[in-house]
């Protein structure tokens, strides 16, 4: 225990990365999970998200997350109306999803540069839901409440404040409007700000 | 070296926000994209019944509806599909155990199918009132009829070109409205005769009795 607490107050301590800011711009993809694949099961490669942040601590940072995904999918899977009456054709599924955030998150230093951190995000997705069905388009645009644990790390590229960035975020917006969404998006892109 | 990296982010950025505008995915780019089959059973009616049925009349041509009455010169749509559309039923319904058989009104048949397609865009009807007497019972002939829209389901917009496929009850009406016991449709299929118009026509009929398994006769 006593192990974990030097650990845990190592990690807050002050240092030369406190009050620097670091600006996060990625590229992402996801992977829908649960009950977001009811819906929608197709890898999606459209992404980007815009991480504003700052250190607060040596090893910790908080940030707040922007962003635009798109998942969709093109299917021809039969659709019950009702009891009494069904439909078949092709239907374009999307969900444009648009989170805002705040998170912090904890690094790891690299003696090299760079760090790993592990993070948590909180705060709100705008997802809307739209469905192409022949010329009938059903829209549903719902804010969702959701969190965001998230696993990344910052290397170095050689470019002095600027870095490399690659993160893995699990998504969960909790149910709004009959629906709620899980997904994993792996994002890469740059880093800048922190000067290790 | 700083300004290097600025150049290295925007670009990144800039090539970003173009690729996610420029792929937006999920155009329609062909006109089957837009073939909508449907399934509609009468809710007044159980799925049980239609395993009591054994066999079915249907009319040789497949017949024009619009909905206005006082048109000099109503539209047409091809007829180059007719003969392939009611086997295509006919197949079908056989293959789910419903035998045909020819109209008499004196030994009726437990239902009617009636294979009709929409000569104009019109809302609303699913069923003729009016049409029964002057059409399939002798004389055979009034194929336009000029049918207005209005009926038991206000369900939606039929486009031209669709065609709709209708069970009902052989027994003559009590009011002017027919009830239908089911219906299936394929919308917009024959708004515009192309080499995929058949091809188009097959897979939207089978997705119509896909989608009503309870049509099999017990």
């Amino acid at each position: 225990m006593r192990t974990l607490i030097g650990m845990a107050l190592a990690l807050l301590a002050a240092g030369p990365l406190a009050s620097q800011s670091i600006m996060r711009l990625t590229y992402s993809t996801a992977a829908p999970v649960g009950p977001t694949q009811d819906y929608i099961s197709e890898f999606s490669w459209l992404g980007i998200m815009f991480e504003p942040g700052k250190f607060v601590r040596d090893n910790l940072s908080a940030s707040l997350s922007f962003g635009w995904t798109v998942l969709d999918e093109q299917t021809d899977d039969p659709v019950q109306i009702g009891d009494a009456a069904g439909a078949q054709g092709t239907q374009f599924r999307y969900l444009n999803v648009f989170p805002v955030m705040a998170g912090l998150q904890l690094h790891r230093g690299n003696p090299r540069g760079g760090s790993l951190y592990l993070g948590l995000n909180a705060g709100t997705y705008f997802i809307e839901r739209r469905t192409d069905f022949s010329v009938v388009s059903a829209i549903e645009d719902n804010w969702h409440f959701g969190v965001a644990p998230q696993l990344g790390v910052i290397f170095p590229l050689g470019y002095g404040r600027g870095h490399g960035n690659i993160d893995v975020r699990y998504h969960h917006a909790f149910e709004a409007g009959g629906h709620e969404y899980d997904w994993v998006s792996f994002s890469i892109g740059v880093a800048y700000g922190p000067r290790y | 070296m700083e300004s290097r990296w600025r150049s290295l982010s925007t670009a990144i950025a800039g090539g970003a926000l173009i690729a996610g505008l420029a792929c937006y995915p999920g155009e329609i780019s062909t006109v089957q994209e837009l073939d909508l089959s449907l399934a509609i059973r009468n809710p007044n009616v159980p799925e049980s019944e239609f395993q009591n049925i054994l066999t079915y009349a249907m009319p040789d041509t497949v017949i024009q509806i619009y909905p206005d009455t006082a048109d000099a010169n109503p539209p047409q749509l091809s007829r180059v599909y007719d003969d392939y559309i009611l086997g295509q039923v006919e197949s079908h319904l056989e293959a789910r155990g419903y035998q045909r058989v020819a109209a008499d009104p004196g030994n009726p048949p437990d239902v009617l199918v009636l294979v009709t397609a929409t000569a104009r865009t019109f809302t609303g009807a699913v069923w003729y009132p009016g049409y029964w007497y002057g059409w399939y019972w002798p004389p055979y002939g009034c194929y336009y009829c000029g049918y207005p829209a209005g009926g038991y389901w206000d369900v939606y917009q039929w486009d031209q070109g669709t065609v709709q496929i209708a069970m009902t009850d052989p027994a003559a009406p009590t009011d002017s409205t027919i009830q239908l016991l089911w219906m299936g449709a394929v919308t917009g299929v024959l708004s515009g005769v192309s080499s995929t118009t058949q091809a188009r026509l097959e897979v939207g009929i089978n997705r119509v009795f896909d989608l009503s398994p309870y049509l099999r006769r017990n």
